[in-house]
C-alpha cells in the first residue's frame, strides 16, 4: 500500500521520538520572517523601495511561469493540502476544545499526538474585533476550527487510501496558545500561508473537478486569513496588495515544518503518495 | 497605515480632457458633473486603447460629491455575451465584474457616506478592485472595451448600511464567478492568476461581512456561481452594455 512505502520513506523512527521542544519564538519568526520577506522581495523585483509605497499596491501577478510548475499529480497535490490541514485543524483543536466537532471527527483522530490540549487561549473570550464589527471572536476560532475540520474529512474521503495519515505526523505550536495576541498572531500567519499553497497548486491541478474543490476550500481560507487580519487590526490583504501570492510546495513545507516535529525533515510533496 | 494617496498610476490625476458625446453631456449635465467628470485617459501605459473615465473618479479628485442616490456611472468596458466559449470570453466577463465593483467603490469613498473603518475598508477595496480592472485590462488590450457600460447604483447609495449590503452581495457574487470560471479556463497561466483575484475577493466579503455585523467564515465551502447566475445577480445594476 501506498502508505506503508511512505512510513518508511518518512522515517519511522522519528514518528516516535518526544517531540524536540523547539523555541517558539525561533519557529514563529521562521514563518513570519517568510511571510513578510517573501512579498517584499518579490516586489523588490520590479520596485525600488522608495517606489513601494505608491505602486507596490497594483503589482500585478506573472502572468506566465505557474502552469505545471511543478510535476505534481492531483494526489500528491491533495495530499499537499491534507498535510496542511491537519497541521490547522491541530492548531485550532488546541487552541479552543470547547464545542462539538463536525460529525465524523474526534480529538483523538484530529490529534493524536496532542490529544487537543491546552483546549484554550487565555483572555481569547475578552478580544473583540473593531468596530462595527461584532463578531464574537472565540467562537469564530471555533468555527473556523470547524471548517479545518471539514476540510480534513473533506481531502481524507476524497484521497482514501491513498491518503496520509494522521499518526504520521506531530506537530508543536510552541507558546503559540500562551496569549490571545499571540495566538491570534499565528492563526493569521498560518490562514495567509495555506492560501498562497492553495494558490500555488491552482496551475499545477489537472482534474477540473479537483480544481473546483481546492477553490472551494482557497477561498474559505482566505475568508478566515481576512477576519483574523481584522481581529489584529491588520490590512485585509497581505501588505495591502490586490492579488494574493502563490507559493511552491517546497517553500509551504519550509514554512510549515517550523510547526512540524515529525516527520523531521518534512519530506517534498514529489514523494507523497500519488 | 497606507498612504491615501495609493492611485494607481494609470488613474486620472493629470488633466482632463473635456471630450464628451453628446448623450453622455446629457447625462452629465443631469448629475451637475458637466466638465468635471468625463477624461479620456490612457488606459495602460503601453497601450494606445483610450478609456472614458466615469464621472465618479472626478468626484474623488474635484471635491464634487454626487448627490446621495445620484449612482449612475458609465465607462467603456468589454462587450460580454453568455455562453462563455474562450478564455478570452472569460478574462472579458471578469472585466464586466471587476469594472462594476470599482466602479461601485470610487462612488461609494466619494460620497461621503462612509466614515471610519468602513470607509479605510472600503478605500483598499475600491484600490484592489481598481488593480484588478487595470491587470484585466492589460491582458486583454483592444478586448478591454468597446462597449458602452452604465451603472446605476442608486439604490445602494443611500446610506451606510445599504451600501454594506450591496458590497457583502458584490463581492459574493465575484467569489462565486471566479470559482465557478476556474474549471472554464483552459490555460492553466490564466487559472493561476485567476486563482490569485478570487481569493482577494473572498477576503473581501469576509470583511464585509463583518462590518455588517455577521461572521465572516460562515460556511466551510464556497459555493461557485455559473456566468448565467452572476448575470441575474448583477443585470439589476446594469442600465446598459450587458
Amino acid at each position: 500500500m501506498d502508505t506503508t512505502r511512505h512510513l518508511i520513506k518518512f522515517d519511522a523512527d522519528a514518528l516516535t521520538t518526544p517531540q524536540q521542544r523547539r523555541g517558539f519564538l525561533a519557529k514563529l519568526a521562521v514563518a513570519a520572517g517568510a511571510v513578510a520577506v517573501a512579498p517584499m522581495l518579490l516586489r523588490g523585483e520590479k520596485f525600488s523601495s522608495a517606489l513601494l509605497a505608491q505602486s507596490a499596491q497594483c503589482t500585478f501577478p506573472d502572468l506566465t511561469g505557474w502552469a505545471e510548475r511543478e510535476s505534481l499529480t492531483d494526489v500528491q497535490i491533495l495530499n499537499f493540502a491534507l498535510v496542511l490541514e491537519y497541521l490547522e485543524a491541530t492548531f485550532y483543536l488546541r487552541a479552543e476544545g470547547r464545542g462539538a466537532l463536525p460529525a465524523g471527527a474526534t480529538v483523538a483522530a484530529i490529534d493524536p499526538d496532542g490529544m487537543g490540549l491546552p483546549g484554550r487561549v487565555p483572555g481569547i473570550e475578552s478580544v473583540r474585533p473593531p468596530l462595527p464589527a461584532t463578531f464574537n471572536v472565540m467562537q469564530f476560532v471555533r468555527t473556523v476550527r470547524n471548517h479545518e475540520i471539514d476540510h480534513v474529512l473533506f481531502l481524507q474521503t476524497a484521497l482514501g487510501e491513498k491518503a496520509l495519515p494522521r499518526s504520521l505526523f506531530a506537530f508543536d505550536f510552541g507558546d503559540a496558545f500562551s496569549s490571545a495576541t499571540r495566538f491570534l498572531a499565528v492563526s493569521q500567519i498560518l490562514e495567509d500561508v495555506g492560501v498562497t499553497a492553495y494558490l500555488g497548486q491552482v496551475g499545477n491541478i489537472d482534474s477540473t473537478d479537483i480544481l473546483a474543490a481546492a477553490g472551494s476550500i482557497a477561498g474559505v481560507e482566505a475568508e478566515h486569513a481576512a477576519a483574523f487580519r481584522l481581529i489584529n487590526r491588520d490590512k485585509i490583504t497581505p501588505n495591502n496588495m490586490s492579488f494574493d501570492m502563490r507559493r511552491d510546495s517546497t517553500e509551504v513545507i519550509a514554512i510549515a515544518s517550523g510547526f512540524i516535529t515529525a516527520p523531521n525533515p518534512v519530506p517534498p510533496a514529489s514523494s507523497f503518495p500519488s | 497605515m497606507p498612504p491615501t494617496a495609493i492611485v494607481p498610476n494609470d488613474r486620472p490625476d493629470t488633466e482632463p480632457t473635456p471630450e464628451v458625446s453628446a448623450s453622455r453631456r446629457s447625462f452629465l449635465s443631469w448629475t451637475g458633473a458637466a466638465g468635471a467628470g468625463l477624461v479620456l485617459a490612457a488606459c495602460a501605459p503601453d497601450s494606445s486603447t483610450s478609456l472614458t473615465e466615469p464621472a465618479g473618479a472626478a468626484f474623488s479628485k474635484g471635491g464634487m460629491h454626487p448627490k446621495a442616490g445620484s449612482g449612475l456611472v458609465t465607462v467603456d468596458g468589454p462587450s460580454v455575451g453568455l455562453p462563455l466559449s474562450s478564455d478570452t470570453d472569460i478574462l472579458k466577463f471578469a472585466l464586466f465584474l471587476e469594472l462594476l465593483e470599482a466602479e461601485f467603490y470610487k462612488l461609494a469613498v466619494a460620497s461621503g457616506l462612509l466614515s471610519g473603518l468602513v470607509r479605510e475598508i472600503s478605500t483598499d477595496v475600491r484600490d484592489h478592485e481598481i488593480c484588478h480592472v487595470d491587470f484585466l485590462q492589460a491582458a486583454l488590450g483592444a478586448q478591454a472595451t468597446g462597449n458602452r457600460i452604465t451603472f446605476d447604483f442608486s439604490s445602494t447609495l443611500q446610506n451606510e448600511r445599504k451600501y454594506l449590503k450591496a458590497a457583502e452581495s458584490f463581492e459574493q457574487t465575484g467569489v462565486g464567478a471566479y470559482l465557478g470560471a476556474l474549471p472554464l479556463i483552459s490555460d492553466k497561466n490564466l487559472r493561476s492568476v485567476a486563482g490569485t483575484i478570487f481569493t482577494i475577493e473572498a477576503r473581501h466579503t469576509a470583511a464585509f461581512r463583518a462590518l455588517n455585523h455577521r461572521v465572516p467564515a460562515p460556511v466551510a465551502y464556497e459555493t461557485p456561481l455559473t456566468p448565467q447566475q452572476v448575470v441575474s445577480a448583477i443585470a439589476p445594476f446594469v442600465v446598459e452594455g450587458l
